[in-house]
């Protein structure tokens, strides 16, 4: 049931069917400065790193939940993680188009990390959500700055995707937040 | 990750308050006995973290599809992608229910996943789509070895769920062989 160490176990399809390296930029079709392409690809793989760790943070969370009063925050945290997994793979598609390799495993994840993961203890719910309230206001800030530099960059589909994937982070983030002003909670 | 044990990214949460550790199980709410709750809190992490690693292969060909501009094919991937996403998270919750503690942490899923992550490049479509056809082949096979161990301890909830989620693999599965089998698929990004 169990495997071993996990690096050797890689799928690793032959070389004749690999098209693009981890961490290479090609060529786009998007007619964007390949300069300025590998640069949003970096900001769109540092989102999708942070993406990643919210979104299975959420998804412990969720699946942990006990005591009265908790299905209305699991269904919040699942909500919240589905529109997570939409604006992944939004961003994820537009670094492809911008000839980029998006983050797709652990390497990638910690290669651009600016969250943490929580240990695999289940936690006090208080302290649960702190720690998605924390997750959520770091992404806002790595997408305001996301938007700032796509927008001097001119590329205007980017611009255009942060933005409404900051929109729904903010309102999430204070769908949760509402949670963690009432009292009762455990 | 990879290589990582403990894995950097690892961190306690500081200033809460542990209510279950990792690896214990404890008295569960449907009144279960504790040993046979452990050992099929075993076997549905191995199906849960296969289902979580499958999640993401098929969501990374997903997005290779896309790039290709294979329609059918990506919008297949697409729901098959969330369909593990739930089977994932079913079998996370089943294990809740029986008082253990899924796998969540990186290091944690690699040790039980039987299905593998890809290497972090992008390969052609159709070498994607047979790797994730020899992971829906291992995932099948992991949740068929956990059903005689529901039928031992006498868990129907999670023969059931087992049985249930079968069904849908080999659909998936099914479908995955028809794309591979059609002249259709041309070699993406």
């Amino acid at each position: 049931m169990m495997s071993q160490n996990p690096d050797s176990h890689l799928r690793r399809p032959p070389e004749s069917e690999l098209r693009q390296r981890w961490d290479t930029v090609e060529e786009n079709q998007l007619r964007i400065d390949p300069d300025d392409a590998a640069e949003i690809i970096d900001l769109l793989n540092r989102e999708l790193s942070g993406l990643y760790i919210l979104f299975n943070q959420l998804r412990k969370h969720y699946w942990t939940l006990e005591g009265a009063e908790t299905g209305q925050v699991e269904a919040t945290l699942q909500e919240n993680a589905d529109r997570v997994s939409e604006l992944t793979d939004e961003l994820a598609i537009r670094a492809h188009a911008l000839g980029g390799v998006p983050v797709n495993g652990p390497m990638g994840v910690r290669q651009h990390a600016t969250l943490r993961i929580e240990t695999g203890d289940v936690y006090d719910l208080r302290s649960a959500l702190e720690n998605d309230l924390n997750a959520y206001a770091t992404l806002a800030v790595q997408f305001r700055e996301g938007v700032e530099r796509a927008n001097e960059l001119g590329d205007e589909r980017t611009v255009e995707l942060l933005r409404s994937g900051l929109l729904a982070l903010e309102r999430d983030a204070h769908a949760i937040e509402r949670y963690l002003e009432d009292d009762s909670l455990a | 990750m990879p290589g990582n044990q403990q894995g950097r990214l690892v961190h306690d949460l500081e200033g809460a308050t542990v209510r279950q550790e990792w690896g214990t199980v404890r008295e569960n709410p449907i009144r279960f006995d504790a040993e046979e709750a452990a050992r099929m809190v075993e076997e549905l992490n191995a199906v849960h973290a296969g289902a979580f690693n499958l999640f993401y292969l098929v969501r990374k060909h997903y997005w290779t599809a896309e790039g290709a501009e294979q329609g059918d094919v990506a919008a297949f991937l697409e729901d098959a992608y969330q369909r593990l996403r739930e089977i994932s998270d079913a079998f996370a919750q089943r294990i809740v229910e029986l008082g253990g503690v899924p796998a969540s942490t990186p290091p944690q899923l690699q040790k039980y996943s039987p299905v593998h992550l890809e290497a972090e490049n992008l390969y052609s479509l159709r070498a994607s789509l047979e790797g994730d056809l020899e992971a829906y082949a291992t995932l099948v096979a992991c949740l068929r070895d956990a059903v005689p161990v529901a039928k031992e301890t006498g868990d129907e909830g999670s023969r059931e769920l087992l049985e249930d989620r079968l069904k849908e693999l080999e659909a998936d599965a099914d479908t995955i062989d028809d794309y591979l089998d059609s002249d259709t698929l041309v070699g993406g990004r």
